[in-house]
Formats: structure tokens, C-alpha cells, sequence
């Protein structure tokens, strides 16, 4: 996103201030990638769609004290929406449920190898179940929504070389046990 | 952050399997109800807030005037009047309560009771002179702490005797301070039964005293 279109986005934000009608060329852009980035997080159609909605009422609630720190508007609706998914956890007294589409994990997985098996692909699974959720965050921002370190840092309210660390972390047991070459980027 | 479980889901979610979920008409009504009550919370808040000041307000005031009537039952307001250098070597103190002080047009009215009610009757000023036989001679302001006090100083001519002349220096805060005759016992407010009301008399009698001779005729 170049930094032009930053600026637009955050200018719709400053008009929304006074007129919310403004809001909804931001609510329709982002309206998608926010149901599924909530809805990868808690695999229910039905929640995705509250905490979606709640997100945006918050975001629209607080437009006042948007303040402009170089990232795009979108990764302050990341970040509303991160909360609103670890509030509904801490609500719901549940383990956190993480449902990955299957063509986007086969996508990157053959990315980086060309053996793709039913039987990897569970114990890849199965070992990144066992990875802690602040670095499944992290590798969901990176690789699911495309976000780079300094707005990963930004929606988790973390520094952006904390946010390269759990992700090197994360890559690197993989790629020990797995055999993967994924990179930072996501490529292999 | 507890256990994290992970699943992989074939179904893919496009922008026409959402837009059952997208409203933004929707999200913006909620968004000016949510607005309401927020002014609706706050106007009540503020209500709440300003009607606990004016109770309290009340309430202080209301302990107030009873704390001052429990104080007026426990300490009723008397004065002392202490018989100074009597020529019949009358000296004494006399214990006179101040059942009542007023004020009307012409005069001030106040009643002492001991042994029996006196009521004096002083001039406002000179001009209600010839109502009684108290005439206004003068009256001086004094300032203590702050404070003025005005002390007015009277002479009483008795008509049984001859050349029996008294002077009452009154004020109209504490009521006689002190008294001068040359026939009778001089007589000296000490005390109201209040510390601090006792203190600015004795500092007044004091300053009376001093200047009798300089500033009163």
C-alpha cells in the first residue's frame, strides 16, 4: 500500500469524525478481510459476523482518537479486531481455535515443498497446535493476511523486532522439523 | 493464552458468501442508538451528580443551623457583668442572661434577666434622643481580626437622682459591654460562654476602656 493511499484512507477517517457516513467506503474495503481474519481465529460464521460488526461499531465509536503512526488504517481495525477475538476467548473460557483454509496452507506448503501428503500436512498441524498462540499470531498475520512486521507489531501491541523474533521462532522449528524453507516473506 | 487448537477448512469465504453479513445501514443505526444512550448516560450522570451537590449542600446547611441550635442549647448565650470598683465596695459578678435582643426603626431593645427583667431601650442615633431618657452620645467602629465592631456609647440620667449620670457602651453584636458611674458599681462584660465571642468582647471592653477618655466624650 503506497503511502499515498495511507494518507487518503486515514483523510476518509478524518471526515467519518463528523460525517459516519463517511465510514462505510472504509467498512466495505476492509469489511471482508476482517470477517476472515476473525473468522480463522474462531471457526464460527455466526461470531465472525458479532465480532466483525462490533469491531467496526468500536472502530467508528473511537474515530476521534485515531491518531496516524504510519501504518494503514486497516491495521487499526486488525488491531480492534484482535482484541474483540481475545475478549470473546477470555469470555468463553475456551482454547482458541485456529481453522486455516486448506488451498492457502497447500499454497504455501508447496511453496516451499514439492511433496505434498495428507499425513505432513496433520503433523505439520499438529505440531504448529503445539506452537504458542502469540507466535500463531504472528505467523498469521505474515503469511495469512500479508501484514509486514511493522503493522504485525502495531496490531499486537508489541515492538517489530519482537514480531520478527516470534516469527523467526516459529519458522525455524518448523523448518527443523518439517523440512520447509518457507522464508520471512513467505516464500520458499 | 491456553491451549490452541487448529483445524484446516476447505470452505473458502468469498465476497458473495458475506454479503449476508455486511450492513452497514445496520452497523450505523446501532452505532446512533449506542450515541443516545451515551448522552443519555451522560446528561443522567450529570443530573445524578448535581442533584447529590444541591442535597448536600442542603444537608450541610441544615446540620449547620442544628449543630448551631444544639450549641445555643448547651451553651445558652449569658452575660457576665462584673461589678468594678464599687464606691460601696459592691464588687461582685452577677450573672445576667440575654433573653432578648432586637431592633426596630428608633431603637435598639435588649432584656437582661437575673434577679429580675431589665429591658434597656437605646437610641438608634441621636435624632430618637428625646423618646427616652438614654441619650446617643457617640458611636466608634473597631476592628478586630478583621472585623468591624461598632460599640455606641449612651448616658442614662436616672431621674431619682441628682446628677447621677451612666454611661453604656453597647454593641449591637454582644449587647452592654460596659457600664461607668459615678455613683454606682462599673460594670464589664467577660464573658458569653463563648471562647471566641469572649475573646473579641475583651479585646472590645479593652479598647473602650483605653479610649473612654480620648475618643468618647
Amino acid at each position: 500500500m503506497s503511502e499515498e493511499e495511507i494518507r487518503s484512507e486515514c483523510a476518509i477517517l478524518e471526515k467519518s469524525r463528523k460525517n459516519p457516513d463517511e465510514f462505510g467506503f472504509l467498512y466495505k474495503k476492509y469489511f471482508d478481510r476482517i470477517f476472515g481474519f476473525i473468522y480463522r481465529q474462531t471457526d464460527d460464521e455466526d461470531v465472525a459476523a458479532d465480532l466483525t460488526s462490533q469491531t467496526f461499531l468500536n472502530a467508528l465509536k473511537n474515530v476521534d482518537k485515531f491518531t496516524f503512526r504510519g501504518v494503514p488504517v486497516s491495521a487499526w481495525f486488525y488491531k480492534i479486531a484482535s482484541n474483540e477475538v481475545n475478549r470473546y476467548y477470555r469470555k468463553k473460557k475456551s482454547d482458541k481455535t485456529f481453522s486455516l483454509e486448506e488451498d492457502k496452507v497447500r499454497n504455501l506448503y508447496e511453496q516451499a515443498n514439492d511433496d505434498w501428503d495428507d499425513e505432513t500436512i496433520n503433523q505439520l498441524l499438529g505440531f504448529m497446535a503445539k506452537l504458542p498462540a502469540e507466535m500463531l499470531e504472528v505467523l498469521n498475520l505474515r503469511f495469512f493476511e500479508d501484514k509486514d512486521f511493522k503493522e504485525i507489531a502495531f496490531i499486537l501491541d508489541i515492538t517489530e523486532s519482537g514480531a520478527k523474533m516470534r516469527a523467526y521462532r516459529a519458522l525455524d522449528s518448523l523448518r527443523r522439523n518439517f523440512k520447509l524453507k518457507i522464508k520471512y516473506d513467505g516464500k520458499g | 493464552m491456553g491451549k490452541v487448537e487448529i483445524k484446516i477448512r476447505k470452505k473458502i469465504l468469498t465476497p458473495d458468501n458475506l454479503q449476508q453479513y455486511r450492513d452497514y445501514p445496520a452497523l450505523l443505526k446501532k452505532y446512533e442508538r449506542n450515541k443516545r444512550f451515551k448522552r443519555a448516560l451522560r446528561i443522567f450522570i450529570y443530573s445524578l451528580g448535581l442533584t447529590m451537590f444541591v442535597l448536600a449542600l442542603i444537608f450541610l446547611g441544615m446540620w449547620k443551623v442544628l449543630e448551631d441550635k444544639k450549641r445555643e442549647k448547651i451553651n445558652p448565650e449569658k452575660a457576665f457583668l462584673y461589678l468594678l470598683k464599687s464606691p460601696r465596695n459592691l464588687s461582685d459578678t452577677v450573672l445576667m442572661e440575654l433573653t432578648s435582643k432586637s431592633e426596630n426603626d428608633s431603637m435598639h431593645i435588649i432584656t437582661y434577666n437575673s434577679e429580675k427583667q431589665i429591658t434597656y431601650q437605646f437610641p438608634i442615633d441621636s435624632s430618637y434622643n428625646s423618646f427616652t431618657n438614654c441619650k446617643f452620645i457617640d458611636s466608634k467602629l473597631f476592628n478586630i481580626n478583621g472585623k468591624n465592631y461598632t460599640v455606641i456609647e449612651y448616658r442614662i440620667d436616672d431621674p431619682k437622682y441628682l446628677d447621677d449620670e451612666t454611661y453604656y457602651f453597647y454593641s449591637p453584636d454582644f449587647g452592654i459591654l460596659h457600664t461607668q458611674s459615678m455613683m454606682w458599681a462599673s460594670k464589664t462584660l467577660i464573658s458569653v460562654n463563648h471562647i471566641e465571642k469572649d475573646l473579641i468582647i475583651k479585646e472590645l471592653v479593652r479598647s473602650i476602656q483605653e479610649k473612654q477618655n480620648l475618643d468618647f466624650e
